[in-house]
């Protein structure tokens, strides 16, 4: 099924991130079987399928959250071969989580700089450079939303939860963003507030994935969709030249 | 009519929430007010002989040691840890700390810390690289440690007046030992956690892991070096306070520290700390630690049975907890 692959989009150049045939199981379940795609920069690919197609899978060994079984994925040309978050992140991917990957009780700063703090002499948090840094991400996200970031985020609301946990993967991201579902059960204000950071994203540059259920939302933001169908990715098509009809066949049928 | 009924609404919703705010201002304090409730009472009841000179001298040497060992449980449990072995490791370490002056001197007391680092590191790499549950691991090391207790000391005790040669030792254990001294000594170390928890990335990192552990670590930070590290430190503390209470005692005995890991737990949850973590406060934790104390001297003082005193000392650690407990910040109650 693997051959049924449409590749009909090649924008020029190298791609900034290749994947071939990655494969992966837990116990008995084959969450994902053969997934194949190519992202380039300064675009949006759509990741869609139903749920179980093994999106979130592929995503998760992309930023390194565990290894695949079979199959192998190149950054810039360079096979990754040890897979580890810290790994991916230095390749310059970072992911937004589904459920954003917040720490509840701190606050926007220390989640912010959640794993790479910056230091005083070795150990102390230096709480006036980070806020700085935070004051600074907030800026140019051009969100005014988030008002005081020493708050916990649980206090804050789902939109701007989720425009910090972009606005960290923007922050550290060497210019691949992973996003899971970044616009689920979020308000149609919010929504709208995150749709523009991710253009903006794009405007920059960053190479985008896109996992979204929302086919409006694909075709206002993606550029190509790669289609998941049991495990397999069965098709990328471009945007422009597709319509909902096709997808939805797509993502249900698992053929074009 | 309309417009009334906007005011009055307006203003009924102003009532509930200036009412809601004293309330949380009032749990958030919890520990400030127990023990000003404490001592109002108990000088009600007792008078001068409650409010004495002396008698706060006696609570001032009767606080540092429990206090101790509460910052120390305060570390581990703002990560959603506990270790039920403080007590056992403050009589082992104890135990090692006399031993240990009795033949070397000054320098031997720090064969107190050596045991009680000893027992965090092995609490803590067991609970990290084997994983099990710090609540299992340390009821396991309680009993153990306390065992050990018993073997190495053949149940006797060690009187440090006792030993010859021993006088330099004897000379910092009482300065140690006496107000101010050993107030003195439990600022300093009250200090040394309060910035470890309060400005340190890893305090930063233990109330983390308290509200998520795997989002912590999923972003890189290493879980099993903190777990390890925090049982350490606190492990050290723990040392620290057996040396302490060494002072104060003057000796050495097979159930010293016995019951006192509850102590401890208790002053830390009566601090505002749930045993979910998350958060907590060292200052709180230390007037937490303050109001057990007052409490068992006041009874002591307006002539209430031991028996009785243990139980009004459980009574008000679930009345604390009934209203210092933030239901909504932890979820379910188990």
């Amino acid at each position: 099924m693997a051959s049924t692959n449409v590749l009909r989009a090649q924008p020029a150049g190298a791609p900034l991130v290749e994947a071939v045939g990655l494969a992966k199981h837990f116990g008995a379940v084959q969450a994902l079987r053969s997934a194949s795609f190519r992202l380039w920069p300064g675009e949006v690919l759509a990741v869609l399928g139903a749920n179980g197609a093994g999106k979130s899978t592929l995503l998760k060994i992309l930023a390194g959250v565990f290894p695949p079984d079979e199959g192998s994925f190149l950054v810039r040309g360079q096979e990754v071969h040890s897979h580890d978050v810290g790994v991916s992140r230095r390749l310059g991917i970072e992911m937004v989580y589904q459920d954003l990957g917040l720490v509840p009780n701190m606050d926007a700063i220390y989640n912010l700089f959640l794993g790479r703090p910056i230091r005083k002499f070795g150990i102390f948090a230096d709480r006036k450079a980070m806020l700085a840094k935070t004051n600074a991400v907030i800026e140019t996200l051009g969100v005014t939303t988030i008002q005081d970031p020493t708050k916990p985020v649980e206090s804050m609301s789902g939109g701007q939860r989720q425009i910090l946990a972009i606005g960290r993967a923007v922050t550290w991201g060497g210019g691949i963003v992973i996003l899971d579902e970044p616009a689920a059960a979020l308000g149609i204000a919010e929504t709208e507030q995150v749709l523009k950071v991710i253009e903006d994203l794009k405007q920059k540059g960053a190479a985008i994935l896109l996992v979204s259920h929302n086919l409006d939302h694909v075709f206002r933001l993606a550029d190509r969709a790669l289609v998941m169908f049991q495990g397999r990715t069965v098709a990328d098509i471009v945007i422009e030249k597709s319509n909902v009809a096709e997808l939805t066949s797509a993502i249900t049928t698992g053929a074009l | 009519m309309s417009i009334i009924k906007i005011i009055t609404g307006g203003s009924a919703t102003a009532d509930k929430l200036r009412r809601d705010q004293i309330w949380l201002a009032a749990r958030d304090n919890a520990a400030y007010i127990a023990l000003a409730l404490l001592v109002a009472i108990f000088w009600t009841v007792s008078g001068d002989r409650f409010m004495s000179v002396l008698n706060w001298t006696y609570i001032a040497q009767q606080v540092p040691v429990l206090s101790i060992l509460a910052v120390a449980e305060t570390l581990l449990i703002t990560a959603g840890f506990i270790d039920l072995s403080v007590g056992s490791v403050l009589g082992l370490a104890g135990f090692a700390a006399a031993a240990g002056a009795a033949n070397y001197g000054v320098p031997g007391l720090l064969g107190g810390l050596v045991v009680a680092i000893a027992a965090g590191i092995v609490n803590g790499a067991i609970f990290s690289y084997v994983r099990i549950p710090s609540f299992i691991v340390t009821l396991g090391t309680m009993v153990i440690v306390r065992a050990l207790l018993q073997i190495a000391s053949g149940g006797e005790a060690i009187y440090l007046s006792d030993q010859a040669g021993a006088g330099s030792v004897v000379t910092l254990l009482n300065w140690l030992g006496r107000f101010p001294g050993v107030l003195v000594a439990a600022l300093v170390i009250w200090a040394g956690c309060w910035v470890l928890y309060n400005k340190t990335i890893f305090g930063d990192d233990l109330k983390a892991m308290g509200g998520s552990e795997r989002v912590v670590g999923l972003f890189g930070v290493n879980l099993n070096h903190r777990r390890l590290a925090a049982f350490t430190i606190a492990g050290f503390v723990v040392g620290l306070a057996s040396i302490v209470n060494l002072a104060r005692i003057g000796a050495a005995t097979p159930v010293t520290g016995s019951g006192m890991e509850l102590e401890a737990i208790s002053a830390v949850v009566l601090g505002g700390t749930p045993l979910t973590g998350g958060y907590g406060s060292i200052a709180k934790t230390v007037v937490g630690a303050t109001a057990l104390v007052v409490l068992s001297n006041g009874l002591t003082i307006a002539g209430v049975p031991p028996s009785w005193n243990d139980v009004v000392r459980g009574l008000l650690l679930i009345v604390a907890i009934g209203i210092a407990l933030d239901r909504k910040k932890i979820g379910t109650v188990k």
